[in-house]
């Protein structure tokens, strides 16, 4: 156990894009991987010290994976210290030639641009006769793309006064990058290496509106050492890929959370504590109109074990009433329960949803009260639920519930565990079958509904089919991702394979809907994605490992994935990457939301680790 | 043992790092978070905005709401009463809640409907309500979202574009009963309870409801 969590929790890991480390290189820098979970921690109660220890590594510990591929599973010497090379060539180009380089470029500091540039360089740069314009709405992007019959030849001069150009429209730049997408050193030169490059620039135009600008570039280096890269030109040269200017007439939200009172809500926030006290996720939370009045109201279980309950006064302003509503804080029992589990479930059809908070059920009395009929339901959670799904399964008018779950026992999970090859060491998800008054009983072995043991972050009803039966993908942190057919009978069967909807990687939220509007709903799952992570795999393939194991690392960092298929029958394809949603970083939960009213569902996707300082590099 | 049977096995370094090109090296990569040093730091979130069926535009930088925050949740939801789906974001850091009101432009049309189910659940969840304006259908499944450790309104607004009536709507129950009504008007609410072809409307923006 490391000093940093000497006063926490044991720590759980979870999904962590840092498989490609592992494996590819077992080493260079790590600021851009990825590995995971921090824990719950109790912030400032030095009591829970209870660490345990971890177990001495053992064959047994793997869970259900071949020993034998994992162990011949690490790369070659030879190419792991290639791509070493490499990524610190990357962390000195974007230090020492990337920044500056941009900034001479905004601040107008020609002299500064070409001195990274050789004197001989060959530039070439967009004709504008390869544009796309695409209107929609208010948001207008015009794409230029890099026709090869007339792309413009010109000099080190011209090359920064097109990229001055380019940004020219931007009047206020509030952010501004320049970064590798992936780079080789040439095979017959050592000396000479080949990148792609990413510049994106974001502000506001003229008139005060959203604007941004974003290429691409080939861009070729030169240089024998890091000494070089500081001290001279190094850019041999640089060809336009694409450009994409992207407008709109204004801002499309517009925060509110001061104005409504929600900066204010009793909630630990990790950049406001020690480093020690940080956790990977602090609460849970559900939303409903719990009283009737219109408003939405808000329902909070943290991991600390405070349940909340604000109240919306007319959608204008928020206030906590859970002490006034008495419910019962798990504080006190969090080795036992763990959980920080939120779901409103109107279980008795009395249009009043009723309320999980923390290990309870809470029957909501008219919007007025909440009354505690944990004990008559039935309902045990287990340790630490990673939140829940409600539906009304069978078809009998009684909503049920499908709680999910990450680890197996009543205790955190501390045995050891593999990067690769599928895991099935997690809990079993329960389903609940709502059997009428106010009971509930678990049917997850009758119904096969558990969905193996994959360590299950998030998952989400959805029609696979016609018979108004609702089906459930289940998103993994570990491993594949399930996809359960309900037969309709009280029984559900695995369909993933036979679908194509496994997407081994490391899932950490799911949403479904029908973004197409065919009748076949979507599957937006949550991943990794890290350029590190693919600049890396782009030295490697399937030869370098045992079958199987390569797949797992491409999945590691691919980032979000979109399943759509065009009818029931047919089998899902993966066009995430198609669509460009797939780029969103480490994400968690995303959202299937018609925000302009068009009719086509848009996505939200939330993303983002573990910030620390902003001072810092990161990828 | 090897990292990849052991995700906290230790690796050596295979080269020099310079720290002053932030580069920096630990033998386990949950050492990081004992250096403080960032992991997957300051990602914006992202708004992929459905560019009428044909891909997606990538407007998260005029959104307002593609804040660095480390998030976790995002619940969709009408929370200001107006109609229209606003956005409601959880995060470890960066402020765990706040709160994104809708400002697309009001000129594309929507209506919301509140099911109320009979021989169903009374929220209707598990329905699917199909929509047909202008020659093509809009198709919306009911069930509470749950991206990741947060969960949605049973809340169904449902966006038709630039029209002015709707022709026809189907709804089709959990019990898998199906009705259908014609000619509706938009910018309304719809109350329809399980097995009744009559309904009860009232403004889609509460501001408009005279009874307010």
């Amino acid at each position: 156990m490391t000093p940093g969590f000497e006063t926490s929790k044991p720590i759980r890991r979870s999904a962590a894009s840092f498989l490609i480390v592992c494996l590819v290189s077992g080493a260079m820098s790590c600021e851009k991987s990825s590995p995971s979970s921090a824990n719950p921690t109790e912030p400032f109660d030095e009591s829970n010290s209870d660490v345990a220890s971890r177990p001495e590594p053992s064959a047994g510990a793997a869970g259900g994976v071949n020993l034998d591929m994992i162990q011949n599973a690490e790369l070659n010497l030879e190419k792991q210290k290639y791509i070493w090379d490499l990524e610190h060539l990357v962390f000195e180009l974007e230090t020492f030639f990337c920044k500056p380089f941009l900034e001479a470029v905004v601040e107008g500091d020609l002299e500064k641009a070409e001195s990274f540039l050789k004197k001989q360089i060959v530039a070439q740069t967009l004709s504008k006769t390869d544009v796309q314009l695409i209107r929609y709405g208010q948001f207008t992007e015009i794409r230029l793309g890099a026709d090869q019959e007339s792309v413009i030849q010109t000099d080190g001069s011209g090359l920064i006064k097109e990229l001055q150009l380019g940004l020219s429209p931007i009047k206020e730049i509030t952010k501004k990058r320049l970064r590798i997408l992936h780079i080789a050193r040439d095979p017959e030169d050592d000396s000479f290496y080949r990148t792609q490059c990413l510049l994106a620039v974001q502000g506001l135009d003229g008139k005060g509106a959203p604007i941004e600008v974003v290429s691409t570039h080939a861009i070729d280096f030169r240089f024998e050492d890091d000494a070089t890269i500081r001290t001279s030109p190094i850019v041999e040269r640089w060809a336009y890929e694409n450009e994409s200017l992207r407008k709109s007439q204004r801002a499309l939200m517009r925060e509110v959370t001061k104005e409504v009172g929600l900066d204010e809500a009793p909630l630990y926030d990790n950049w406001e504590l020690p480093a020690k006290y940080r956790a990977q996720y602090r609460f849970q939370l559900a939303v409903e109109d719990f009283d009737r009045d219109g408003d939405l109201d808000i329902a909070i279980a943290t991991t600390e074990g405070q349940p909340l309950l604000l109240e919306s006064d007319g959608g204008s302003f928020f206030i906590n009433i859970g002490p006034r509503m008495g419910f019962t804080s798990w504080k006190n029992d969090w080795v036992r329960t763990g959980t920080s589990l939120v779901t409103w479930i109107d279980y008795d059809n009395d249009s009043y949803p009723d309320l999980i908070l923390g290990d309870k059920l809470y029957h909501n009395e008219g919007g007025v009260r909440f009354v505690d009929v944990t004990e008559r339901s039935g309902l045990r959670f287990r340790f630490e639920p990673m939140g829940s799904a409600v539906a009304d399964y069978d078809g009998d008018g009684l909503l049920d519930l499908y709680v999910l779950y990450q680890v197996p026992e009543d205790k955190p999970d501390i045995s050891i565990k593999p990067w690769v090859g599928g895991s099935q060491d997690g809990g079993a998800n329960e389903l609940w079958r709502n059997e009428g008054n106010g009971v509930f009983r678990n049917v997850t072995d009758e119904s096969n509904a558990s969905g193996g043991l994959g360590q299950t972050f998030a998952a989400s009803w959805l029609f696979l089919d016609d018979d108004h039966f609702p089906d459930l993908y289940i998103a993994n942190d570990f491993g594949q991702n399930t996809l359960l057919r309900n037969r309709g009978d009280g029984r559900f069967e695995d369909v993933t394979d036979e679908t194509g909807t496994g997407d081994f990687s490391t899932s950490m939220g799911v949403a479904t809907g029908d973004l197409d509007n065919d009748g076949n709903p979507e599957i937006y799952v949550a991943n990794m994605y890290s350029k590190m992570g693919r600049r890396i795999i782009a030295h490697v393939g399937a030869d370098d490992y045992p079958e199987g194991i390569y797949e797992q690392i491409v999945g590691s960092c691919a980032g979000n994935r979109l399943y759509s298929r065009p009818s029931a029958q047919s089998q899902f394809h993966e066009n995430s990457e198609e669509l460009h949603v797939n780029g969103v970083g480490w994400a968690y939960a995303p959202a299937m939301v018609d925000l302009d009213g068009d009719g086509w569902l848009d996505l939200y996707a939330t993303t983002g680790f573990m910030s620390f300082s902003p001072h810092k590099p990161d990828g | 043992m090897s990292q990849p049977l052991d995700r906290e096995a230790l690796t050596v370094k295979l080269g020099e790092v310079n720290e002053e090109a932030g580069e920096f090296w630990v033998e386990n990569p949950f050492e990081i978070l004992e250096i403080e040093g960032n992991l997957s730091a300051y990602e914006p979130n992202c708004v992929y905005l459905n560019h009428g069926g044909n891909g997606f535009l990538d407007v998260s930088f005029a959104s307002n709401a593609n804040i660095t925050a480390d998030s976790r949740q995002v619940i969709p939801g009408d929370f200001n009463g107006d109609g229209v789906p606003d956005l409601l974001v959880g995060s470890a850091g960066g402020g765990p809640l706040r709160l994104f009101l809708n400002e697309f432009p009001r000129n594309l049309k929507r209506i919301r409907v509140d099911l109320v189910g009979v021989q169903s659940n009374r929220a209707g969840i598990g329905s699917r309500v199909i929509v047909e304006v202008g020659g093509r259908r809009i198709i919306r499944d009911v069930f509470p979202a749950n991206g990741f450790s947060g969960q949605g309104p049973v809340e169904l607004i449902i966006g038709v574009g630039d029209v002015q009536r709707i022709d026809r709507m189907s709804i089709r129950w959990p019990t898998g009963q199906v009705q259908v009504f014609e000619d509706l008007p938009v910018e309304m609410r719809f109350a329809i309870r399980e097995g009744e072809s009559s309904y009860l409307t009232q403004p889609l923006d509460r501001r408009d409801d005279p009874s307010n």
